[in-house]
């Protein structure tokens, strides 16, 4: 249960960049995890709700994007994503020799308001 | 006004600052630091048991002992005369930067070579968290079955060294070893693979031998440092 852990540091580098940019409110989380993190979706939804309490991100909605896990080919070098562990290159049907990627752990984009006093002239 | 902003910050960034100002630490007094991870009862304690009273000759040695609950784990540690310190999660299921740079108060870092540390018997959780290691130590007993290094490949990513346990159970199960080694090097090609057998002291030597490299190379200072996929988690 390391989803409680990590929806904490997700709400906390949330709120720095929700801060920073001025807003009031965050609307929208979105991050990048990768398959070999084994996080749950549903439990990070529910850690993500109880670690949000009291911060600007109470409200927010939660998405998760999933980053696959990817072999490379021992037999003709190719890097494909592997489905269900299924470790065999699609092209020359060789097994993978390494596995890359799957550990990705991001804040990937922050969706916020902010009060319209602060909107640049510019912009409007 | 409602703005999307794209950003790139990973999740851990504050877990791996801490790690990298512990590193920083045992970089500069010398002090190799070993991350022993696996499943609650894989054997992790008992091989170090079984491989620290072959270091005690020549390395200086602590260890940090990870647990949810008791000082049972660390008892017996510091039962072979090595310096321990036990850090008690309460119930939290892995160890981070922080728990370590707290406990660093309670070793004799500066007259050490070599501090490991024994994490909280958990083959998911631990994984994630960087503690500012030099190197990981992933321990599996076979009795958990083959299958393991797929359905916990984190723990195995990382290693740069896996300890395939209770090796002396193997006649008594059906299970597949080539299967397993298979498994491990594609996840970790460039670890080492120790099979063991603590009460036989069986494959515990080549271990002890890893663990001395390790530490030589640290003596020079700053001679070490995690290989590039683990230093950019």
């Amino acid at each position: 249960m390391h989803e409680l852990s990590l929806a904490r540091h997700l709400v906390e580098i949330a709120g720095d960049e929700a801060r920073r940019a001025g807003a009031a409110r965050v609307r929208r989380v979105r991050c990048r995890i990768g398959l070999l993190r084994q996080v749950d979706d549903l439990l990070m939804r529910e850690a993500f709700g109880l670690a949000a309490r009291r911060t600007l991100c109470e409200t927010a909605e939660l998405e998760i994007e999933h980053a696959p896990l990817r072999g490379r080919c021992g037999g003709c070098g190719r890097v494909f994503a592997m489905v269900d562990w299924h470790a065999t290159c699609p092209v020359c049907h060789t097994e993978a020799e390494r596995l890359l990627g799957g550990d990705e752990l991001d804040l990937v984009q922050l969706e916020v308001e902010t009060p319209d006093d602060q909107d640049h002239p510019d912009c409007a | 006004m409602i703005r999307t902003i794209p950003i790139v910050r990973k999740l851990l960034a504050r877990n791996e600052h801490a790690a990298s100002e512990n590193r920083a630490r045992f970089g500069a007094l010398g002090v190799t630091c070993v991350n022993v991870l696996g499943g609650a009862g894989c054997g992790k304690t008992a091989l170090l048991e079984a491989v620290l009273p072959r270091l005690t000759a020549e390395r200086r040695v602590a260890v940090l002992e990870g647990d949810l609950a008791t000082t049972r784990d660390a008892e017996r540690i510091a039962a072979l005369g090595v310096p321990t310190a036990q850090l008690l999660t309460d119930g939290g299921c892995h160890l981070t930067a922080t728990h370590v740079q707290h406990a660093l108060e309670r070793v004799p870092l500066d007259a050490l070579d070599l501090l490991i540390i024994e994490n909280v018997g958990n083959p998911i959780c631990p994984a994630n968290f960087d503690l500012g290691e030099h190197a990981r130590l992933a321990v599996l007993s076979v009795a958990e079955g083959e299958d393991k290094p797929v359905k916990y490949p984190l723990l195995f990513k990382d290693a740069q060294a896996v300890a395939i346990s209770k090796c002396d159970l193997l006649p008594h199960l059906r299970y597949d070893l080539r299967r397993t080694l298979a498994d491990i090097r594609r996840l970790c090609p460039d670890a080492a693979i120790f099979t063991t057998a603590a009460p036989s002291g069986a494959g515990v030597e080549p271990l002890a031998e890893w663990l001395r490299r390790l530490s030589a190379a640290a003596s020079a200072p700053h001679n070490i440092s995690r290989s590039p996929a683990t230093a950019s988690r």
